[in-house]
């Protein structure tokens, strides 16, 4: 077993113990799904929407390169500041210095996961600046010192008891475990720090090539006073967020929100089209794009290309039947449940990642629910695929299955095997229709499930013997 | 009306039943049945276990043995899927076999829709007295897309009280190899199936894939739950009296 | 620049092709909205809208003339309890006397002209009961008003204060997001766009905690929009 394998296997079995993510994480999906059922319903023909959504993003990835260009272009003569980083370190590097030439104390964040990729808030922390998120439930896993456990809702594993903990720290009294006024609180404690922060980094949910814009959707409002306060803003996005023109942007903002939470649209949606300009009041005076492949860039050009429509709505978290009993941060990456299992090993390589493929049961209710059509399913049986032949299966396995190969294409000892079933079973069903402790690795569905004993016969035995004469020619 | 019966490996081996309800109801149906004694597996486990070569010889295998078929009757959704939607991926770059392959789709047919399709009957006369539920494979209803037919079939079966299961889209939590190599979570997925199950009331949960029921079954026989697993084959042949 | 450059022909070369430029996005024959609300009138349109505010909690108050205005702005007053307010600096906003109304009723009211300092006016809005703006657009489908902030008409107005007010025309009432996209389209082919656009539906919200809705967590909680229908 390979130490992630075992890493992998005690995050699951915490998660599987933990009473309280279980009963949060099906109260969310319920809620959750049931609000993009109901909204897809009252919007009507969902598929056509749905196939928009996809030609749209498909025709974004194919044209990526003059898309970035005309993007960066039209965001230039609004007065922002493109740099393109290849991988983490530039970009991290990048804001660092920024922050460094502008003298930054402190740095208020709206929600960003691409900025979690690349471990911004590590690397300014580790120079000495404070770095506070202001997205709720972001806010909480910070101090937490935790990681988002869903894309959309962060905190989903946290109870109002352990919130109120938190931020009873921070208030230096005990506030009461109630939302409604830790809400309050947090209001109050991360209005001061807009106020006062240096510089405020956002991400983008949308990139507008045609006139350089940067589109942010959000329900609580932090995202517009993080991008409207600081003198500086700095804007973190994966280089596939791009959209061709407003026009385009119908299917995917009609899309999103509905998918995500059931909601029509999110309380606000931002264009920013440069710094201040002349005349205005608020509002930056520096805007700095960092646009960030990070892995993306191989991923082109791959049968695994449409991964990278992904609009990160969490639609597939909300339908997996494995998100819905193990949480987010079983799955140990930035990104989890459907997504995360094939984005992560795509992004970051196998080695560290090859147990992510193998946790569903391949469903499929990730690529019915996506928006933008990914099929999600077909790519995680795909990385299978990727694990096998680039030699990381387990040896044992490979030559199980190298037998199942060699017995499904000779049918004597195919048959041989079938007719064979209820012999090497019998001893360990103690004269019982089921067994409850079965042999080698069927031990595994023993442990918490009856096997039934193979009846005498098998099929093809009957058939022989009775089956095939019945009508009687 | 000829026609081949697909056994699929699981029913082979844990439920010949099946197969012998599914040979008496087609042959009271007026189908005339064979059953080429040299099928195998459709391959699907070594598919979503990502050997694909391996995969290939099954499918070789498979669509040789069918090779002068006129229908092909499948007593499992997913393996029908696997022929209609997988074969075609898999060997497209193997143009005569891919030419095979999409053959073998076209004459494919899951039990049910066998049924309410070709020999367009959706009641057989059954009667059978319980109240039943049925489980909506994953494989069967977002690949192959069959819903309707097997409940079109049990909606005529006389005496049977029948009840939708809530949440039919979530998965029992099998997955072919996932139930060996992710056993706790799969665990728990079958675990809130059989609390789905048990949520209907139901004597007898139906369904249309062997893998999926002897996994459920399996939970249900370990809560102690006293609930009967039958395919809609069963159903209809003891419905029927043929069995 | 050659950065860049090579950072945009690696994306070419793996997608196995030669960089392109000014690629522009195919126009489509039919859209998934063509259809969508077509059969709709203007009062419906205000219908629907009030409908789909009032379900988020936000007021969507109709107004059919000066005095009943007067008398809106008047109730709102007492409600939130308003003792200062900001306003945009805005020719419709004027031509309502919108200052005076408040003024007369006893609330203290600071204009966002750009000519004055940013400290003091951000200083205001922060402190503000309420914030008014104009909004260009509003949106039937989700009861949300367009708005575009730049100059005189300063984005803190409708963020800071914890109470935010939008005037409204019925007549600009559009079926759904697709008139805004439109209309900002038309803006950037044209004019050019603000630094900021807003599309705001409702207070500020977030269930980050236990899935439990809390109103107003960062961004105003309690919204007004004021339709008017004369």
């Amino acid at each position: 077993m390979s130490k992630n394998q075992t890493a992998f296997q005690e995050r699951v079995d915490k998660s599987l113990n933990d009473d309280f993510l279980r009963k949060a994480l099906v109260a969310a999906q319920e809620k959750l799904r049931n609000g993009k059922k109901e909204q897809s319903e009252i919007l009507g023909n969902w598929e056509n929407w749905r196939k928009r959504a996809e030609q749209i993003r498909q025709h974004t990835i194919e044209n990526l390169d003059s898309y970035l260009e005309q993007f960066a272009l039209n965001a230039e003569k609004q007065g922002a500041k493109v740099f393109f980083a290849t991988d983490k370190t530039e970009a991290v590097e990048y804001i660092k210095s920024l922050a460094i030439q502008k003298k930054a104390k402190s740095i208020v964040k709206s929600k960003s996961m691409v900025s979690e990729e690349i471990h911004l808030n590590q690397a300014l922390e580790s120079a000495g600046i404070e770095v506070v998120e202001t997205d709720l439930g972001e806010y909480i896993i910070q101090l937490a010192k935790e990681t988002p456990s869903h894309i959309i809702v962060p905190a989903i594993h946290k109870t109002k008891e352990q919130v109120a903990e938190l931020f009873s720290k921070v208030a230096g009294e005990e506030l009461p475990a109630d939302p409604q006024e830790l809400a309050k609180f947090a209001r109050k404690v991360l209005r001061e720090k807009f106020l006062q922060a240096d510089i405020g980094v956002s991400g983008a949910n949308f990139a507008v090539a045609e006139s350089g814009s940067i589109v942010l959707f959000s329900n609580e409002g932090n995202a517009r006073l993080t991008t409207t306060l600081p003198k500086t803003h700095v804007v973190t996005m994966g280089m596939e967020r791009i959209v061709p023109n407003w026009e385009a942007l119908d299917s995917l903002l009609s899309l999103l929100p509905r998918s995500a939470t059931g909601q029509k649209i999110t309380s606000y949606v931002t264009g920013v089209t440069g710094p201040k300009r002349v005349g205005d009041v608020d509002g930056p005076e520096e805007m700095h794009i960092v646009i960030i492949d990070n892995g993306r860039l191989k991923i082109l050009g791959t049968e695994y290309q449409d991964i990278l429509h992904c609009i990160r709505c969490g639609a597939c978290l909300n339908h997996c039947p494995v998100y819905r009993h193990i949480g987010g941060h079983a799955y140990g990456s930035v990104y989890p449940g459907p997504i995360g299992s094939v984005l992560t090993p795509l992004l970051n390589g196998l080695d560290e990642w090859k147990e992510l493929p193998y946790a569903s049961s391949l469903c499929g209710a990730c690529s019915e629910t996506c928006p933008v059509g990914i099929p999600l399913d077909n790519y995680l049986v795909k990385l299978r695929r990727d694990v096998v032949e680039t030699g990381r299966a387990s040896k044992l396995e490979k030559i199980a299955f190298q037998a199942f190969g060699f017995a499904t294409g000779n049918p004597s000892f195919y048959k041989l095997g079938v007719n064979m079933a209820d012999s090497a079973l019998k001893p360990f069903a103690k004269g019982e229709r089921y067994l409850v402790k079965a042999p080698f690795v069927l031990k595994n569905w023993t442990k918490v499930k009856d096997l039934p004993m193979p009846p005498k016969l098998s099929f093809r035995q009957w058939w022989a013997k009775e089956g095939e004469k019945q009508d009687g020619r | 009306m000829k026609a081949s019966l697909f056994i699929t490996c699981v029913a082979d081996v844990m439920y010949a039943h099946v197969g012998e309800s599914a040979v008496k109801v087609l042959r009271s149906l007026g189908v005339e049945l064979d059953f080429p004694k040299d099928q195998t597996c459709c391959g699907q486990p070594g598919y979503n276990s990502g050997y694909f070569a391996e995969t290939k010889r099954s499918a070789k295998q498979m669509i040789k043995t069918f090779q002068d078929s006129e229908y092909v009757i499948f007593m499992s959704g997913s393996c029908a899927a696997m022929i209609r939607e997988t074969y075609l991926d898999l060997l497209k770059d193997e143009p005569e076999w891919l030419d095979r392959a999409h053959q073998l789709a076209e004459k494919t047919y899951e039990f049910s829709e066998f049924l309410v399709k070709v020999l367009k009957k959706t009641d057989l006369g059954a009667k059978l007295n319980a109240r039943a539920t049925y489980h909506h494979s994953c494989h069967m209803t977002r690949h192959l897309q069959v819903t309707e037919e097997p409940i079109s079939l049990l909606a005529n079966v006389q005496g049977l009280d029948f009840v939708e299961i809530p949440y039919k889209g979530d998965c029992c939590g099998f997955g072919g190899t996932f139930s060996i190599k992710m056993p706790e979570i799969s665990e728990a997925m079958v675990h809130e199936k059989t609390e789905h199950v048990r949520e209907t009331a139901a004597d007898i949960l139906v369904g249309s894939d062997m893998a999926c029921l002897m996994n459920i079954k399996g939970r249900l026989n370990r809560n102690g739950q006293d609930v009967r697993v039958m395919h809609v084959a069963e159903v209809l042949a003891e419905g029927c009296g043929l069995i | 620049m050659a950065d860049r450059e090579q950072f945009l022909k690696r994306i070419a070369d793996r997608l196995g092709r030669d960089r392109r430029h000014n690629v522009e996005l195919p126009e489509f024959q039919e859209n998934p909205w063509d259809e969508m609300y077509a059969n709709y009138a203007e009062e419906d349109y205000l219908n629907l809208f009030i409908e789909n505010l009032t379900a988020l909690t936000g007021n969507a108050l109709k107004v059919t003339n000066p005095t009943e205005l007067s008398q809106t702005i008047e109730g709102i007053i007492k409600k939130e309890n308003v003792k200062t307010a900001i306003l945009w600096k805005e020719k419709r906003l004027e031509e309502l006397s919108l200052q005076q109304a408040l003024t007369e009723k006893g609330v203290f009211v600071k204009v966002w002209d750009s000519a004055l300092a940013e400290t003091e006016l951000v200083g205001f809005a922060e402190q503000a009961d309420i914030g008014f703006t104009f909004a260009e657009m509003g949106l039937a489908e989700t009861g949300s008003v367009l708005l575009y902030n730049q100059g005189d008409l300063g984005r803190s107005v409708s963020l800071l204060p914890r109470v935010y007010a939008a005037i409204l025309r019925k007549e600009d009432i559009k079926p759904r997001v697709t008139s805004a996209l439109k209309q900002i389209r038309e803006k950037h082919q044209t004019i050019g766009l603000p630094s900021l656009i807003n599309l705001i539906t409702g207070p500020s919200r977030s269930a980050d905690i236990e899935m439990s809705l809390s109103i107003g967590v960062h961004g105003p909680g309690t919204v007004y929009v004021i339709v008017l229908d004369y």
